[in-house]
């Protein structure tokens, strides 16, 4: 896995969602034979998932997108190959983490997003050098995040943007919790080292 | 106030955390176009394989100068002169006179049936296979018209000889069949 950086092996049998309630079973058979409206569902209960690991890897809102895109398409080609009683929650990690590697991959530039900045000036003037500050300092962390190598970035997303467990990203990483932790680890000195001047600044709070 | 071992683990929380996807994401989905990188690597995909297919074509112009030369069959090979002047004679009732050549091999010899029957000597001259079509006067036109490779055609003694090169440079490489000093 280190090697080709893409994350595989079977449904995780443990740690996510295991078991799929009527309705959401009932959503991917539907999928499943083609109806797009169940899609369209099974779309609007993930797409901020999605697009946020996307959006936390890339560190960038137009990559996120593309990113989202192709793991949707992805999930509405492939759904046929989902086995429904694995866990539907780890597959779609799998695939949008894949997809944020492949992309990452293909050699797409990642750069700053300034989305944030953009949001902060729209504010109104009230707070205004707060959310500046903050959104500088959000631009910073996205940035250097993005800096990360791919095994330690999918990482630090899937444990700060997705609170998952440790036992959870190896699982999905392919890896021992141990490797997690370390990856983590690493990830934090990096970070701590390239974010230093926001540890003076305290971290302007939200 | 954070410990000091971990101050960055809630500042990577506090930006980090999840966001919202844009309206037009499932636009996107539903009328799906290619993403930008993925276009760019279709438009990369479909330019090497235009690269490809003009390098085949191109190789295979190439082989074609070559081959094509000797690739049609050969009924009789040897690099004997009498040899295949006998087995020409055999077989098409011309007289060909071949002369032995330090710098034009033989390889050997075909019918052309095209009207009446023609011999079709192959020789290897350097690298390349040179082919001297001999027909009689009355046949000759025909032959040339046939090949699609560069052709220098001479008359003498009643038959038409026609040299069958891969390109116009190679044409003189022909003179090398009758002229071996050349």
């Amino acid at each position: 896995m280190e090697k080709s950086g893409r994350f595989p092996g079977p449904p995780p049998s443990y740690g996510f969602g295991m078991v799929l309630d009527a309705n959401d079973r009932e959503v991917i058979e539907a999928c499943r034979r083609g109806d797009y409206d169940a899609f369209r569902v099974l779309f609007e209960a993930h797409k901020d998932r999605v697009y946020s690991i996307a959006l936390r890897y890339s560190g960038d809102a137009a990559t996120a997108m593309d990113i989202a895109q192709e793991t949707f398409l992805k999930l509405l080609s492939s759904i046929q190959d989902f086995r429904g009683g694995a866990s539907f929650e780890s597959w779609l990690y799998r695939v949008v983490v894949n997809a944020c590697l492949d992309h990452h991959r293909r050699g797409r530039r990642l750069i700053p997003f300034f989305d944030s900045l953009i949001e902060a000036v729209k504010a109104p003037a009230e707070n205004i050098l707060n959310k500046l500050m903050r959104a500088e300092e959000e631009q910073d962390v996205q940035r250097m995040v993005a800096k990360l190598c791919p095994e330690q970035r999918i990482v630090v997303v899937l444990r700060y943007t997705e609170g998952l467990s440790y036992e959870q990203i190896a699982e999905l990483v392919g890896c021992s919790t141990g490797t997690v932790a370390s990856r983590l680890n690493r990830a934090h000195k990096v970070l701590e080292r390239r974010l230093s001047h926001l540890r003076m600044r305290g971290g302007s709070s939200a | 106030m954070h410990n000091e071992d971990t101050w960055i683990e809630p500042v990577l929380a506090r930006h980090l955390g999840p966001a919202t996807a844009p309206e037009g994401l499932w636009e996107r989905i539903g009328e799906p176009r290619l993403p930008r990188a993925a276009v760019s690597s279709v438009r990369l995909a479909w330019a090497f394989a235009g690269v490809l297919v003009v390098a085949v074509l191109l190789w295979g112009f190439h082989l074609r100068g070559e081959a094509s030369v000797e690739n049609q069959a050969l009924e009789f090979r040897s690099d004997k002169a009498d040899q295949i002047q006998a087995w020409v004679k055999t077989n098409t009732g011309l007289e060909v006179p071949l002369h032995a050549s330090a710098s034009a091999g033989l390889i050997g010899v075909g019918v052309v049936k095209n009207g009446a029957p023609a011999a079709r000597i192959v020789y290897r001259v350097g690298a390349k296979d040179v082919a001297l079509l001999v027909a009689s006067v009355g046949t000759a036109p025909a032959l040339a018209a046939s090949t699609g490779d560069k052709i220098f055609s001479w008359t003498a003694r009643g038959q038409r000889y026609t040299v069958e090169c891969a390109d116009a440079d190679e044409l003189k490489m022909g003179c090398l069949l009758c002229h071996a000093g050349a």
